[in-house]
């Protein structure tokens, strides 16, 4: 048995070697990453012009897949890199990729004054509605009532509507898919790369191994059937009205797309004005 | 790449790089791969390509692929 690495279609932009990943069978994460990783081969994005910076947790690792340069940073910190590195070098694409845990619960503070300046970069974040990594504790984003391993009776906390949230902090490209509309969700991915200012991707993603054992929701194969059974596309609704209730309803789709003065043109403008005057 | 196991067809698995996932077999929507009885070293069962002259190359399985083990040839 052989493996042919340097045959493979994503050679280019992945790095093949280190396949196959660490995540678990049935894990929606990888779907994400191939799915990213298409959309710069549909675009033939200039690999030198990317940075992928990500935070801590299983979607953490993804930016260590990606052959570009990338940024694996200490946790909840990684729009704060990303921040530096857009400021920095305003020609790079910044891309944040990282889970619900590390951009809302410690990250949360980066997450909502990035959207309120308006950087330019594309966030995607991966929503397993729990800390996938460490075992499954609860998280910002646990549903009322799901069992996890800090809430074996059942959660009791509000969580966050996360599409809701950056889009009343300021994002000007805001969508929620699941990772079953993986199709829908490459095309999103296309339009966030092309969006000047801070753009953000939901993504459901179904985690098998922990949330779905603790709830009794089967394997990754009967997550996404289920995601398949109550996902309802609204494109263009407000995301507070996009519910997010995993069992009942989650109303995907894009939800916001509008434009806004970007930060780092205005820290140029702001020099070049300054050097001038 | 990897090892084709079923025709001489465009669609192609990685044995390796698969974890047993089983989306392929449910959402392909020509019903191209099938689930083999046999177990490989590592203990899971990659898909086998059953009907591809079924595929009409709609490329989803290359993006509704967690584990990066499927791969059409253009």
């Amino acid at each position: 048995m052989t493996r042919a690495i340097e045959e493979h279609p994503l050679t280019g932009y992945l790095r093949i070697d280190r396949v196959p990943h660490i995540w678990c069978e049935g894990c929606g994460l990888g779907i994400l990453l191939n799915s990213f990783v298409q959309a710069l081969k549909d675009l033939e994005f200039d690999m030198d012009k990317l940075v992928v910076v990500s935070g801590i947790g299983c979607t953490g690792r993804a930016s260590g897949y990606i052959k570009s340069d990338a940024y694996h940073t200490t946790h909840g910190r990684a729009i704060a890199f990303a921040t530096g590195v857009k400021v920095a070098n305003p020609d790079l694409k910044v891309v944040v990729i990282s889970g619900d845990g590390d951009l809302f619960a410690i990250g949360g503070n980066h997450f909502i004054h990035a959207a309120r300046r308006n950087i330019d970069m594309l966030v995607i974040c991966a929503n397993n509605f729990n800390y996938g990594m460490t075992g499954g504790q609860l998280g910002p984003t646990t549903p009322i009532g799901s069992r996890t391993q800090t809430s074996p009776y059942g959660n009791i906390e509000q969580p966050f509507n996360l599409s809701a949230l950056a889009a009343c902090s300021g994002a000007v490209y805001v969508s929620r898919w699941t990772t079953l509309h993986v199709r829908r969700l490459t095309e999103s991915i296309k339009k966030g790369i092309h969006k000047k200012g801070f753009s953000f991707i939901e993504v459901i993603a179904p985690c098998s191994t922990v949330y779905g054992r603790y709830n009794r929701l089967g394997d990754g194969l009967d997550m996404m059937n289920d995601l398949k059974e109550i996902s309802v596309i609204k494109h263009g609704i407000y995301p507070t009205e996009a519910t997010i209730e995993p069992g009942k309803e989650i109303v995907v789709g894009d939800f916001v797309d509008i434009e806004k003065p970007e930060y780092s043109d205005m820290v140029q403008a702001f020099i070049k004005e300054q050097m001038e005057g | 790449m990897g090892q084709n196991l079923g025709l001489a067809g465009p669609v192609q698995v990685n044995r390796d790089f698969c974890k047993r996932c089983g989306y392929y077999f449910e959402f392909c929507p020509r019903g191209v791969f099938e689930r083999p009885d046999e177990i490989t070293l590592k203990g899971v069962t990659p898909p086998r390509i059953n009907e591809w002259a079924e595929c009409t190359m709609c490329s989803l399985c290359t993006l509704l692929r967690p584990d990066i083990a499927v791969s059409i040839e253009v």
